[in-house]
């Protein structure tokens, strides 16, 4: 999943962005509301995970906005606010949930998968795949034919998008984002090179590749 | 504390108010009779005079042409008189009765006597009603009183007679006590009928004091809003004005004190989020065997630990600081906020049956509470729960009618000697769960702000072991 974090905490920013980032997300990350905007408007972000109190406004007011423009992505808050008033008001400013400062980061792991999954349109984390393979997206575990096999996290990230829309045709562009990391050089041949290593250790028809537009599973 | 009905402003005023208007109603009745006394005295004193003067010529002349030596004359009945005289003939003596010498007057109604007297004092004529007996008032022009008449005395003639008029004093003293009655009779009605008027009058002048009184009253902690007059009265305004004024510094101070523990808990919680997301991080990031693993993942614990300790302190700052009602005193719908507190539990992971709740059932749940602190109350109850009955089944987490919520759950029930001390700050029945032992004493701190009730059970009602709380919530 492209994540983008907006934080002012910045040693707070930096643990959530490390521990995303070796979960196999990429993260994105700002610390306001003007560069949060600029942003959004250059890169399909998958999920939103949003502080409150910024140096330049309510990141709720950045919420209500988004929503007024019509978008749909998924938000998480990450708050110190922990009032129900405050909660209510998050979540009915369009946010999908709403995490309370001090977080484990691995609830804010299973809660940004829990997310995902309910815009994917399929909220079971549990998928099954052609040639016996099994995955567990929020255990992150993979079964071929019940041994479990490990990806690293680059491979996980792109595996993660085709296998949260299953029967969807990804275009090579849209599993890029997954692997970007904000500023980060992607080769013209990333995406190849990435599926073929997950063929290689899933099968090689766990993926399948549509010419000229893209890839499913 | 009780006051006695004697202390009210409006007995005191009414008890004042009848007792100055009767004492001067009896003032007044006692100057009005003195007054009336004096001049019907005046006037029956003139109409001796007048008597005296107009009955001498009369009396001279009979006395002159029916003197008989050695016998008192009685002058006979005035003309009109006879017509009222009760028998056929024309003796005017049948009405000598009050020969006896009372001189109560007689039964016509004449009550004037008179005696013409020599120098020597003798009677030589008398009025029909008069006695033969000589007034004994001294023959000396003038008035004078005996025992039972007023007196007045002229000389007539050539200075050597003397007209003496009299009159009963008791006919004096009855006519001036029929007067008094007939003026004053009404006052014995009017006195209750008065002190009636005075309480009502007291009564419906002190409603806007009243009014005030019971708006000052419905004013707390959680209802500081400005007393309201639709018709201010200046006495009361002031009063009202310094209330109100009061009542806005308790609200500025609250909310300060409000505002305070809430910054608090933003700028307590992002530090202790840096710090334990940080730790998470070292403790994934270091090798499994690295001599320091175990150290970071004590730290985290404790951080975790902190964060959960900082954050029961100040839930229980914002209780002391008098969180839980409503400042607008209206009840407010509290079943979607129990079931979003259910849903964060079950976000967290506390699902697949942890948790049993109808969310239907608190489709009527209201009460004079802030959401806020009803979260805080009904998280509190449901994180007990489930770290004193893990693994003994759900919480079970019940709404009866519109104002009480039950949460109860299994294990072992509580000691006695525990349980009497549960609601105490940092205590634990039990210190393998690992509370911080201020849950209970939070929401009892927020039931008692808001008039509500917490009460608890151990072991669970017609159950044999658990525990259950149940908050009674105050209604509007």
């Amino acid at each position: 999943m492209r994540i983008l974090l907006v934080e002012d905490e910045l040693m707070l920013a930096d643990a959530v962005r490390d521990h995303l980032l070796a979960a196999g997300e990429a993260v994105d990350h700002c610390d306001s509301i003007v560069d949060a905007e600029i942003m959004l408007r250059g890169t399909n972000y998958d999920v939103l995970l949003l502080d409150l109190n910024l140096p330049d406004g309510k990141g709720i007011e950045l919420l209500r906005g988004l929503r007024r423009q019509g978008s749909t992505i998924p938000c998480i808050i990450l708050t110190a606010q922990d009032q129900i008033s405050d909660r209510i008001e998050g979540l009915n400013a369009g946010a999908d949930d709403y995490l309370v400062k001090p977080f484990d980061l691995n609830e804010l792991s299973a809660r940004l998968a829990a997310v995902a999954r309910r815009y994917s349109g399929n909220p079971n984390p549990y998928v099954e795949l052609d040639g016996g393979v099994e995955v567990d997206l929020a255990g992150r575990v993979i079964l071929i034919d019940g041994v479990q096999t490990d990806l690293t996290s680059r491979e996980w990230a792109l595996f993660d998008q085709m296998v949260r829309r299953p029967g969807q045709t990804l275009s090579k562009r849209q599993l890029e984002e997954a692997l970007y990391e904000f500023g980060a050089e992607i080769e013209s041949n990333t995406v190849e090179v990435y599926v073929s290593r997950i063929r290689r250790k899933l099968g090689k028809d766990v993926i399948k590749t549509v010419r000229g537009v893209g890839y499913r599973v | 504390m009780n006051i006695k009905p004697q202390n009210s402003l409006q007995f005191t005023l009414t008890k004042r108010l009848t007792m100055i208007v009767v004492l001067f109603w009896v003032i007044g009745t006692g100057l009005g009779a003195s007054a009336i006394h004096h001049e019907m005295e005046e006037g029956a004193d003139t109409a001796l005079v007048e008597t005296s003067r107009r009955t001498a010529t009369l009396v001279l002349d009979y006395l002159v042409t029916h003197q008989v030596e050695g016998e008192i004359l009685v002058m006979p009945e005035p003309a009109f008189d006879v017509a009222d005289d009760d028998d056929s003939d024309s003796d005017r003596d049948d009405h000598e009765s009050d020969r006896d010498g009372d001189h109560d007057g007689d039964e016509n109604g004449d009550f004037m006597l008179y005696q013409l007297r020599n120098a020597n004092g003798e009677v030589l004529l008398r009025s029909r009603n008069a006695s033969d007996t000589p007034f004994e008032a001294a023959l000396k022009p003038g008035f004078a009183d005996t025992d039972n008449l007023r007196v007045y005395t002229s000389t007539t003639g050539d200075g050597d007679l003397f007209m003496q008029v009299a009159e009963p004093t008791g006919h004096r003293d009855e006519a001036f006590w029929e007067t008094v009655l007939s003026q004053f009779s009404p006052l014995i009605f009017l006195i209750p009928v008065t002190i009636l008027a005075i309480v009502y009058g007291v009564s419906r002048g002190l409603a806007p004091v009243r009014q005030v009184r019971d708006e000052i009253e419905a004013r707390g902690e959680g209802n500081l809003r400005p007393i309201e007059q639709d018709d201010p009265i200046e006495e009361i305004n002031t009063i009202v004005t310094a209330v109100n004024r009061l009542m806005s510094k308790l609200g500025s101070a609250l909310n300060a004190e409000r505002s305070f523990t809430a910054n608090s808990a933003h700028e307590l919680r992002t530090p202790i989020a840096v710090a334990l997301a940080q730790t998470q991080r070292l403790v994934l990031e270091l090798p499994k065997d690295h001599p320091a693993q175990k150290r970071a993942q004590q730290t985290e614990e404790s951080l975790k630990r902190l964060s959960r300790l900082s954050e029961k302190l100040l839930q229980l700052a914002r209780a002391e600081a008098g969180v839980g009602t409503i400042p607008t005193g209206e009840n407010q719908k509290l079943g979607p906020t129990l079931a979003l507190v259910i849903e964060d539990f079950e976000r967290a992971g506390a699902d697949h049956g942890a948790i049993i709740f109808d969310p239907a059932s608190a489709c009527d749940l209201i009460a004079n509470m802030d959401h806020d602190a009803f979260a805080i109350c009904v998280r509190n109850l449901i994180e007990n729960g489930l770290k004193h009955g893990g693994g003994s089944g759900p919480v079970e987490i019940t709404v009866i009618g519109s104002d009480t919520i039950r949460v109860a759950n299994g294990g072992p029930a509580v000691s006695p000697k525990d349980f009497s001390e549960l609601k105490k700050r940092f205590k634990r029945s039990n210190s393998k769960a690992g509370g911080s032992g201020l849950g209970l004493a939070i929401v009892e701190t927020i039931m008692r702000n808001t008039k509500g009730e917490l009460t608890l059970y151990s072991p669970r009602p017609d159950k044999a072991d658990g525990f259950m709380a149940e908050l009674r919530l105050h209604q509007s």
